[in-house]
């Protein structure tokens, strides 16, 4: 760990999900950068517009296809971007792997990521991630300071009990609650700037890494729709309802 | 004997003036103008450092414009001391201006003319403008005295403007009765020169003839110095505005109000810069405009945001984006916030309000525009925009959906009716908001019910790019335009119809800038001629007493007033009740500049000020012509003791209810 004024890499890996807003037409609809990871991107540029962290890299797994939201992180200012050519549905664990390999590359500082990708809400990676490196993490992370000349930083986890305030050693992990920041909106000239950017490609043997899947998705169903409810006329009605019908009084 | 008077009737001009000290005058007057014309030429060359162009070219436009806000002051009237003041100033000057520059023609030009009743009628003419100067510099006086108003502001210069101004007046009649003292006039021509004859008999009575020759020398002189000392000092007061008015009067270029400029694509990518970061990259006709405000403060009094306490004047960003033209510093985040660019909701009554034309949306717009451009913009309004990109409308609904509103009511399409008269074109609201679908199912009722051939483009439809355009982010509005201009080509649409004002500004004054030219109509005039025609009945008065809120992007913006008067039944309504702030001086609701989308504290809302506005004429209904001012009054309404007994309706929707069932 360097003892400089700032943070020299902060490591950012982030995914493509699709487009969560877009309901029941998810299968026609665009990807978009996992909303966590959003927030852990903005949190990085933000740290870097504070002149605590020098260079941000950003980091995600798949096909080409998501140079589009690479893209997109790019023009929300990270510095550059590693893209891990594999377009397999992976598990957690070898995404982590895949990591491990990439920070002992990169060796960032700090990683901050999303707490979870809200297509397979698995919330592991960044545990496993911390665990495969040996390094502190705070988990849920709603505020971060930096201490001490960049050697710790104090992170605010949001718990189901409340706030709790503790402080990691750098380098370490640090995965990103909802209310950590707003990410910035990046606008179509922001993507045409951003395209100057470099993207490295990188595959898993480039990083020396063997990863084969250790669980198998048998289905997937849409959650079965809420039946119509129905409107009462008086408060007794409402009453005789709950008492006979739904019986929960 | 009188007749002979007249006909020699004239004064001397430098009579008592000795030939040296007129080299003297002459010269002091040069040195005063020479003053003015380099620190002129100094702001000139500020005005140069923008971005070249930006003018109008059309030399018809320059005089149409310098007739109407320049000579007839369109602007300038209404019913305020402020306004009459300013007509005695503006017409006093102006003519006193005319006579010295006549005089200067008819005394020492080829021709003498400057006698006999031609001068009769001048003397006359000069001092009953004379003593209409000097009424408005007291009245002036007054008013920055005694009522203050705030938005007007409140500089020493301005006391030493006005100061100057009367002086010059007051000294100008005492040297015009000096001299007709000492010269003697006979009295049947000094009556005509009324006030220096009413100041002689009074004041002067019994003076010495040499007395008043010496006082006289001495008056002029004061006078004298007064108009070099006036001369020097306009560039830097309020007086800038007789000069700099006039030029961004007939300069700023020509454009529906509603419209806002386009950027080019190729252009962005060439220099790197989206909008206006530093006060250079705003056009010369921009640079200008800040240089003719004269800081009266009336689009400061219209602005919704100020009413509300945000942080945004109108005119506070012009004149502090016209102090960083001639300093140095940052324009954003320094001279200019964030959080004043986005409280604009581009309702344009500054717009509208100002005299020398000033185009205050476009200078937050263009600012906006770097602020988007460079990720200044997050939360509710960014997801909106995101949404607009992602699923062509600021919900962020499945498009696929957009005729959710329709069910049941069998409604035309495009497919089922490709032969249609009126595209009707149901904006996002109108298509996803659960309350607003109730005024695109009453539309599209009365429609059938009037018999118009209609159709609606469904999952085709997109968002217009407005709220886009209005936030900052020009090119996904542009995405949205030209994917609408080729979809309403691939159909033949030639006549619109939308509820939404917004739409129909952006479809009517906007898409015509990528090549989409339509006959657009708001649901409003659509439903009156309708109405006119006997095809629907605006049925009788409920007889409870109702008021309508003008949508800003309709009556300002576009000019429409009557026909949604017309829908509502106004003539025949005798419980119709009008707000204060009505027809084109509506007052917004505060949804307008894509503020639908920003979060705003209770204390803060527009509505709320406009929802008490509309309580106090006791109306029971509150009619308005579009899906977001219809949001933001109910929402208004709910949040205003007594409103909750208002009912909030769109006007389709009350001409709907007033259709006897068939």
């Amino acid at each position: 760990m360097t003892q400089g004024q700032s943070v020299e890499k902060i490591l950012v890996p982030f995914k493509s999900v699709p487009d969560p807003y877009a309901g029941a037409a998810a299968s026609t609809s665009k990807s978009v950068i996992n909303p966590f990871d959003e927030i852990a991107i903005e949190e990085a540029l933000q740290i870097r517009e504070r002149g605590e962290a020098t260079e941000i890299v950003g980091v995600t797994i798949g096909a080409p296809a998501v140079d589009e939201q690479i893209r997109a992180a790019l023009a929300m200012g990270i510095d550059r971007a590693v893209r891990i050519d594999d377009a397999r549905a992976l598990d957690p664990y070898a995404v982590a792997r895949i990591l491990r390999a990439l920070v002992e590359k990169e060796s960032p500082q700090v990683v901050i990521m999303g707490k979870q990708a809200v297509d397979d809400d698995s919330n592991q990676v960044g545990q496993m991630l911390a665990g495969l490196l040996g390094w502190p993490q705070a988990t849920f992370v709603s505020k971060i300071e930096f201490l001490e000349n960049k050697t710790r930083a104090r992170c605010t986890r949001e718990t189901d009990g409340g706030l709790e305030i503790v402080a990691i050693n750098l380098p370490a992990i640090i995965t990103t609650d909802l209310r950590l920041n707003e990410p910035r909106y990046v606008s179509l000239p922001g993507l045409m700037k951003a395209r100057r950017k470099p993207i490295e490609t990188l595959t898993c043997e480039q990083l020396g890494v063997t990863v084969r899947p250790m669980t198998t998705t048998l289905s997937t169903s849409s959650p079965t729709r809420r039946a119509a409810g129905t409107r009462v006329g008086s408060v007794e009605e409402l009453m005789a309802k709950l008492k006979q019908e739904a019986k929960v009084l | 004997m009188i007749a002979i008077a007249m006909d020699n009737a004239t004064r001397e001009v430098f009579g008592n003036i000795a030939p040296w000290m007129q080299v003297v005058f002459f010269v002091m007057i040069a040195a005063s103008i020479g003053v003015l014309v380099w620190q002129f030429v100094a702001h000139l060359r500020l005005w140069r450092k923008g971005q070249p162009g930006g003018f109008e070219r059309d030399w018809r436009v320059w005089v149409r414009r310098l007739l109407e806000y320049g000579l007839a002051q369109k602007r300038v009237h209404k019913k305020s001391l402020g306004a009459l003041l300013h007509l005695l100033l503006f017409s006093g000057f102006l003519v006193l201006t005319i006579g010295t520059t006549l005089l200067g023609i008819a005394h020492d030009g080829p021709y003498n003319f400057h006698h006999g009743w031609y001068y009769l009628i001048y003397e006359l003419t000069l001092d009953i403008f004379g003593v209409a100067f000097c009424l408005g510099c007291v009245l002036a006086m007054y008013r920055r005295a005694f009522q203050r108003p705030a938005s007007l502001g409140h500089n020493p210069r301005d006391w030493w403007l006005l100061g100057v101004l009367l002086s010059l007046g007051l000294t100008g009649f005492l040297v015009e009765a000096l001299r007709m003292h000492y010269t003697q006039v006979q009295p049947e021509i000094a009556h005509w020169s009324v006030v220096g004859w009413l100041v002689d008999v009074t004041m002067l009575r019994g003076l010495e003839v040499d007395s008043a020759r010496s006082m006289h020398l001495a008056a002029w002189w004061l006078h004298a110095i007064l108009v070099a000392a006036f001369f020097a000092t306009i560039p830097v007061n309020r007086f800038l505005h007789v000069i700099t008015g006039p030029l961004n009067i007939a300069l700023r270029p020509e454009r529906p109000m509603g419209a806002l400029v386009p950027l080019q694509m190729e252009e962005v990518e060439q220099t790197g810069l989206i909008g206006v970061s530093e006060i250079e990259q705003f056009t010369r006709q921009q640079l200008l405009s800040l240089d003719s405000c004269m800081e009266c403060g009336r689009c400061e009094d219209a602005c919704p945001a100020t009413a509300t306490g945000k942080p945004l004047s109108p005119k506070k960003v012009v004149t502090d984006l016209r102090w960083l033209m001639g300093h140095s510093g940052e324009l954003h985040g320094e001279t200019i916030q964030a959080e004043t660019l986005w409280a604009c909701t581009m309702c344009q009554a500054c717009v509208q309000e100002c005299p020398v034309l000033i185009g205050h949306v476009d200078l937050i717009s263009d600012m906006r525009r770097h602020l988007v451009g460079e990720g200044k913009l997050s939360g509710p309004p960014a997801r909106a925009l995101q949404q607009i990109g992602n699923q062509s409308n600021p919900y962020g609904r499945p498009n696929s959906d957009r005729l959710a509103w329709a069910k049941g009511l069998g409604v035309p399409t495009v497919e089922t009716n490709p032969h249609f008269d009126y595209l009707f074109w149901v904006g996002c609201a109108a298509s996803f908001d659960p309350r607003a679908q109730k005024v695109a199912r009453a539309t599209a009722q009365l429609l059938k019910e009037g018999g118009v051939s209609f159709a609606v483009l469904g999952p085709e439809e997109s968002c217009t790019g407005d709220p886009a355009r209005r936030i900052g982010d020009e090119f996904l509005f542009q995405q949205r335009a030209q994917t609408n201009v080729e979809t309403l080509t691939r159909h033949k649409v030639k006549k619109i119809v939308t509820p939404c004002p917004h739409c129909y500004n952006t479809l009517k004054n906007e898409y015509p800038q990528f090549g989409g030219q339509y006959e657009v109509q708001h649901h409003s005039t659509l439903l009156a001629e309708l109405v006119g025609e006997g095809r629907l009945s605006t049925g009788t008065s409920t007889g409870e007493p109702i008021t309508f809120h003008d949508p800003c992007y309709l009556a300002r913006v576009s000019g429409e007033v009557d026909a949604t008067r017309t829908v509502i039944g106004v003539n025949t309504d005798a419980q119709f009740r009008e707000m204060p702030r009505h027809g084109k001086k509506t007052f917004c609701c505060g949804a307008g500049g894509g503020r639908m989308w920003f979060d705003e504290s209770p204390a803060q809302r527009v509505s709320g000020l406009r929802a008490q506005e509309a309580l106090a004429t006791g109306a029971r209904t509150l009619a308005t012509a579009c899906p977001f001012c219809l949001n933001m009054m109910t929402d208004g309404m709910a949040g205003t003791p007594g409103g909750e007994n208002v009912k909030v309706l769109d006007i389709a929707e009350l001409l709907l209810n007033r259709q006897k069932p068939s």
